[in-house]
């Protein structure tokens, strides 16, 4: 009953941040200078050639809404179709229902962000256990600095100097495109670096803390042996926490790698983020953007549950909060 | 505390269950994923045994409609559909395409087509003299009423191709299409009609808003005509794959009635954003692509390598750079006198050199087109700009406000090379104002409020010849437009603006104002174009086109500056490469792919 309770009120709280996330997002856009029909005659064919005509040859944006629907009315129409996931046609890509383009770029940036994310674990628990392990010695200071590098390099860099040296100078990879499983390679590896750095940081801090955890000096007096005692008693319970910001990670990664894709070439769902953002086109604009808002908040509880499930001492009803003990 | 126990999970949902279940649901996922690996990555066809492939570099291409000005139309017209004619390798004349012959009748108004009878959709139907009646009538047809028509952006149909009734329909001024010039005679015969005799009619044609569509498909399939497997083509080459944002898969129309020679067994059309373009030639030199557009640093590159210079082509004098006066609160950019001084001080030879391919651009009409001659250039002119300067009441500049240079394009490197001999040359203050492109869009034809002053940046290219650079690129009309005193701008732009006017009332009104209160020189200009369209003879014509032209340059408010040039790098394997001076730059079918 009470995680019934429990997920009923993040339910109506997710709906709430999603009606709030829309209508910024609208009026944002009506605020914006420009409108998609005049931006695609001066980014498009138009600039090039003459595009010269009458008034009326500037098109309506008449699928959905007629010409004299007032601006109000129209978010409410979205919303109308948003409520049943129907988004209507993006105005750019006019062949095109949002939700198909959803549908089809959303499990290329979901592939990208799970690889990135898997990689950076894989990265992250040695480095960080190895600089717990020998913490405030030279090689403790050298990995961390090297982590703190990871950290700042933004991942759009990353890609810069991976196309550089990977496909530029050894011809080894190509440099962009979509492919084949070749071209997982560049984008993972770019990704995975910055949250490798931030996830080994706290794999460091949260093994330093489970050693000296008087579970841990047990075992050890016990004379368990000492590789056994760190894997099983020390990691295994310092890894709890990165579940907190794996999770979050993923997410941004799964709704944010606008800059790499447009980079390397792939047609995630960042890169139509990013495009309906330029070209004022609202349909997609609102689709991606309230597409993003949940695919964080679900994200963010499932963390919170999957949290409550490792840890028993953190099952509080309030949710977010983890200090109800 | 109480609490707590509450929120266990339900019974048998230990944290081991869950570990084993999460890790069978992510095997799940990583299962499902992996057996649709080839849908992540589009169909993955390749090409047949013995087959050859060619890789292209292009922009991302949002819709394939030819109506609709987006840079999809122009790469449907590389040799996707095909036109009733198609243009000649040096692009200044037509061959036939979809029309084996045709004739023209005295008067020049009447052009008859005869389709050829073998020419088939790629679905194996035969292109008929009512597939261009019904697309045309598509064209012409308001966005707003119409059924399957353009939904969105811009029409793309150039108003000064001439057909009979064709703007007017398009405006919504007439309604009945018997009286446009476009009529079907059974299968194989199409007349088009003009309103005036145009020279450039036939290339007019080669413009992508004049292919055919495959109507009964566009009619019955509105939402999903454009996507494979749905798309019909009737060119040499069809759509077979189309990853949005990623590229375009081409392979022959087999239907195509001059399928012998169409040589190349797949085309990879790579869709890559513009912002991606400074890595463009490091998937060239890696062999990704055979065939890429270069911006200006890669140039210099390429000119300097022994090898890749090789494999550099130029397409010279393509489109033309210029500056269009800005309204503003401010009176000083109405006097033509400081206008053109700063027209003849703009050291346009030292601005030639700062990007590979340019040339001094003295005259809004390119030097390609046919009896240009020098006369209609600007003589640039230092102390004749100063003196005029001063003549108007800012000796040195003084009192003059900053001249600002509108940019909405990512490079500036050109417009910071004007402010830079403006400063040099007549000491006055000029600064580059760079905006986003939704800025740039909306404030260019803003009234600019108290002292802003200046020009916005532009480009623009079109056909080498008289109408097109007379007529159509920086016409009478944008002539008047621009002229305008500001307040009167302001009351065309709320007529424009006003959704309850009828398309007819709105049209004259809008003449009205133009009849009215532009200026005397611009709407002598829109005259002079129209004594041009109807003139007799050729020699005539250009003679009053050439006064046309001569005039608008005299008014100084679009100021010529650099003619540019575009540079394609193309591997030794790709044969038959025939670049023309046209946005589509080159047609598919004359390429091939050698060893």
């Amino acid at each position: 009953m009470g995680l019934a309770v429990y997920l009923g009120k993040r339910g109506v709280r997710l709906v709430l941040s999603l009606i709030a996330v829309s209508i910024l997002t609208f009026t944002l856009l009506q605020l914006a200078p420009g409108n998609f029909a005049d931006l695609q005659r001066v980014n498009s064919g138009a600039t090039n050639f003459g595009g010269v005509g009458t008034e009326s040859m500037v098109g309506e944006l008449e699928s959905r809404y007629g010409a004299d629907v007032p601006v109000w009315k129209q978010y409410l129409i979205f919303m109308k179709g948003a409520v049943v996931w129907d988004f209507g046609p993006s105005y750019k890509y006019a062949s095109r229902n949002v939700q198909d383009i959803i549908a089809e770029a959303f499990p290329v940036s979901a592939t990208l962000a799970l690889l990135a994310v898997l990689l950076a674990l894989l990265i992250a628990v040695p480095i960080g256990v190895f600089a717990a392990l020998r913490q405030n010695t030279k090689t403790d200071h050298a990995t961390m600095f090297a982590v703190t590098l990871g950290h700042a390099l933004p991942s759009y860099l990353t890609a810069a100097f991976m196309i550089l040296l990977f496909s530029a100078t050894l011809k080894l990879l190509p440099s962009g495109g979509w492919n084949g499983p070749e071209d997982l390679i560049l984008p993972v590896l770019a990704l995975s670096l910055g949250p490798a750095a931030v996830l080994a940081r706290y794999v460091r801090s949260s093994m330093l803390e489970t050693l000296r955890e008087e579970y841990v000096t047990a075992a050890l007096a016990k004379g368990g042996p000492r590789r056994t005692v760190i894997i099983r008693h020390a990691l295994r319970n310092s890894l709890i926490p990165l579940v907190t910001v794996a999770g979050p990670l993923l997410a941004a990664l799964m709704t944010g790698t606008v800059f790499v894709e447009a980079l390397l070439r792939i047609p995630g769902l960042g890169l139509y983020f990013a495009n309906a953002a330029a070209s004022r086109d609202m349909p997609l604009l609102m689709g991606t953007a309230m597409f993003f808002a949940l695919i964080l908040m679900v994200t963010n509880l499932v963390v919170d549950l999957i949290y409550g499930l490792l840890d028993p001492r953190i099952r509080t009803v309030g949710g977010g909060s983890h200090d109800g003990h | 505390m109480a609490k707590r126990a509450s929120s266990v999970p339900p019974a048998g949902q230990t944290r081991r269950d869950f570990l084993r279940l999460s890790g069978l649901t992510m095997a799940a996922i990583g299962g499902s994923w992996s057996l649709t690996g080839c849908g992540l990555f589009g169909d993955d066809s390749k090409a047949a045994d013995g087959q050859s492939t060619l890789k292209i570099d292009y922009v991302p291409v949002e819709v394939l409609d030819p109506q609709v000005i987006t840079n999809g139309m122009w790469i449907l017209s590389r040799g996707i559909s095909e036109g009733l004619v198609a243009q000649n390798e040096k692009g200044d004349g037509v061959l036939p395409a979809v029309a084996s012959e045709w004739k023209v009748s005295d008067d020049h108004l009447t052009y008859t087509f005869t389709l050829r009878d073998n020419a088939q959709w790629s679905d194996g139907k035969p292109v008929v003299a009512q597939d261009f009646e019904r697309t045309y009538k598509r064209l012409f047809t308001p966005a707003a009423t119409s059924a399957g028509g353009t939904t969105l952006g811009a029409n793309s149909y150039q108003v000064s191709t001439g057909i009979k009734g064709g703007k007017d329909f398009l405006a919504g001024v007439l309604t009945d299409w018997s009286k446009v010039g476009v009529k079907a005679n059974g299968d194989h015969e199409l007349v088009l009609t003009l309103s005036n005799p145009n020279p450039d009619f036939l290339l007019a044609l080669t413009h992508p808003a004049m292919l055919p569509l495959p109507m009964d498909l566009v009619e019955s399939k509105p939402k999903d005509w454009q996507n494979p497997p749905n798309y019909v083509s009737n060119g040499p080459y069809t759509v077979t794959e189309w990853v949005q944002n990623s590229k375009l898969i081409l392979v022959p129309n087999e239907k195509y009635w001059d399928r012998g020679n169409v040589k190349i067994g797949r085309i990879q059309v790579n869709l890559v954003e513009p912002s991606a373009a400074a890595t463009a030639t490091v998937a060239y030199e890696n062999g990704e692509t055979d065939l890429v557009q270069l911006a200006g640093p890669d140039v210099l590159r390429f000119q300097k390598d022994a090898n890749l210079s090789k494999e550099l082509q130029q397409t010279e004098n393509y489109s033309i750079l210029y500056l269009a006066k800005l309204r503003s609160q401010h009176p000083a950019m109405e006097d033509v006198r400081v206008r053109k001084a700063l027209s003849l001080a703009l050291d346009r030879k030292t601005l030639a050199g700062v990007q590979p391919g340019q040339e001094p651009g003295v005259s809004l009409v390119t030097s390609r087109t046919g009896g240009w001659d020098a006369s209609l250039g600007i003589k640039e002119d230092v102390a004749e700009a100063k003196r005029l300067l001063a003549e108007a009441g800012y000796p040195n500049g003084q009192g003059l406000p900053p001249v600002r240079i509108l940019v909405g394009v990512p490079d500036t490197t050109l417009a910071d090379a004007m402010v830079d001999s403006w400063t040099k040359q007549l000491g006055i203050k000029a600064s580059v104002d760079h905006v986003e492109s939704g800025v740039y869009t909306e404030r260019r034809w803003q009234v600019q409020k108290g002292n802003y002053i200046g020009f916005y940046y532009g480009t623009f290219a079109g056909l080498p010849t008289w109408p097109t650079m007379v007529g159509s690129l920086w016409s009478p009309k944008n002539v008047q437009e621009i002229s305008l005193p500001s307040d009167q701008w302001q009351k065309y732009q709320a007529v424009q603006e006003d959704k309850n006017l009828k398309p007819a009332d709105k049209t004259a009104q809008l003449d009205a104002i133009l009849a009215g209160h532009a200026s005397k020189p611009a709407r002598e200009i829109g005259t002079l174009v129209d004594k041009a369209n109807t003139a007799a003879d050729d020699a005539k014509r250009m003679e009053l086109y050439k006064q046309a032209a001569k005039l608008r340059e005299e008014q100084y408010l679009y100021l010529p500056v650099l003619w540019l040039s575009l540079f394609h790098a193309v591997k030794p394997k790709v044969h038959g490469l025939q670049l023309r001076a046209y946005p589509d730059y080159f047609y598919l079918k004359s390429l091939s792919v050698g060893s």
